[in-house]
């Protein structure tokens, strides 16, 4: 642990000497709010999963999206190899079985 | 001498149809709730408004709670408040700007200590110590800043963190670590700035 580490664990100790404040009631019909609201606005996981990664999550699909796009040409115009003279020209000897 | 809350049969109550459950449930989660929402709350969130957004998002989402042995209600609560508080961390873009003069003197004391330019940390400064773990971790990303918070100043294991969290342990100790040292970083930034601006 460096210095720094240690002098920042004394001071967030001293920081939580600080006397907790008292956690007060709920205001009136907090459950009636809360129930009335949580039913109202459905759920919708694929929206909080893209509020919670952001734009990140769009950058991240954007960069595989070109990834993907320039393999995907670069396999079309990939310079074919064609087969050996020589193992042409033996194959066309061959006898038909 | 108080009964024990149960939980489970106030949650297959209120799945079953009794909304009358709901607020013994806000009840009994409440400080869990306020207590975390209060060690995260972005700079410019109404902590009442979090905690509705925590209360809004458990009752959408109870029906996909599953009852595991050996983890209860409450880590899952935990879970949720953590990460819908780290949303509104992320919402949050700007960071304010620090700068030396604007601390008090016995802030100055402290970032003073931090830098090992006291040798001894300053007593009963606890409110001046707050103020300047609040200011410095303010200028973390929100996902560091919550790293420190549980760590440091809620004493949570990693392990613990990483159940609240969904990050491997040694992911924690990771940002942990780089956290730290973007905090000391900061810390040696505003010092250098008490020079510029003296």
């Amino acid at each position: 642990m460096t210095e720094f580490e240690q002098r920042w664990k004394v001071t967030m100790a001293r920081a939580a000497e600080l006397p907790k404040t008292p956690i007060p009631d709920l205001p009136p019909y907090f459950a009636a709010r809360v129930l009335a609201r949580s039913r109202e606005m459905k759920s919708d996981v694929w929206m909080d999963l893209l509020a919670s990664l952001g734009l990140r999550a769009l950058g991240v699909a954007g960069c595989i999206c070109v990834l993907s796009g320039s393999l995907a040409l670069a396999q079309m115009y990939e310079f074919r190899m064609d087969r050996p003279i020589i193992e042409q020209s033996f194959t066309r000897e061959l006898p038909w079985p | 001498m108080q009964d024990a809350f149960d939980v489970q049969a106030c949650i297959s109550a209120f799945l079953s149809g009794d909304a009358s459950k709901a607020a013994s449930l806000i009840s009994h989660l409440h400080p869990l709730v306020r207590k975390l929402v209060r060690n995260h709350l972005p700079r410019r969130e109404s902590e009442e408004d979090l905690i509705q957004e925590v209360f809004i998002k458990i009752f959408q989402r109870m029906d996909s709670y599953e009852a595991r042995p050996g983890t209860p209600f409450e880590h899952w609560v935990s879970r949720l408040t953590v990460r819908t508080c780290l949303d509104a961390l992320r919402a949050e873009r700007a960071r304010p700007e620090v700068r030396f003069s604007d601390l008090s003197e016995g802030e100055t004391v402290w970032i003073e200590f931090l830098m090992s330019r006291q040798p001894e940390a300053p007593a009963h400064q606890a409110a001046d110590a707050k103020a300047i773990v609040t200011l410095l971790l303010s200028q973390l990303s929100p996902p560091d800043r919550l790293v420190i918070t549980l760590l440091d100043l809620e004493q949570r294991s990693t392990q613990e963190i990483s159940q609240m969290t969904g990050w491997t342990r040694a992911m924690v100790k990771m940002r942990a670590m780089r956290a730290r040292a973007k905090l000391r970083n900061t810390a040696r930034r505003l010092m250098k700035n008490e020079f510029t601006e003296s």
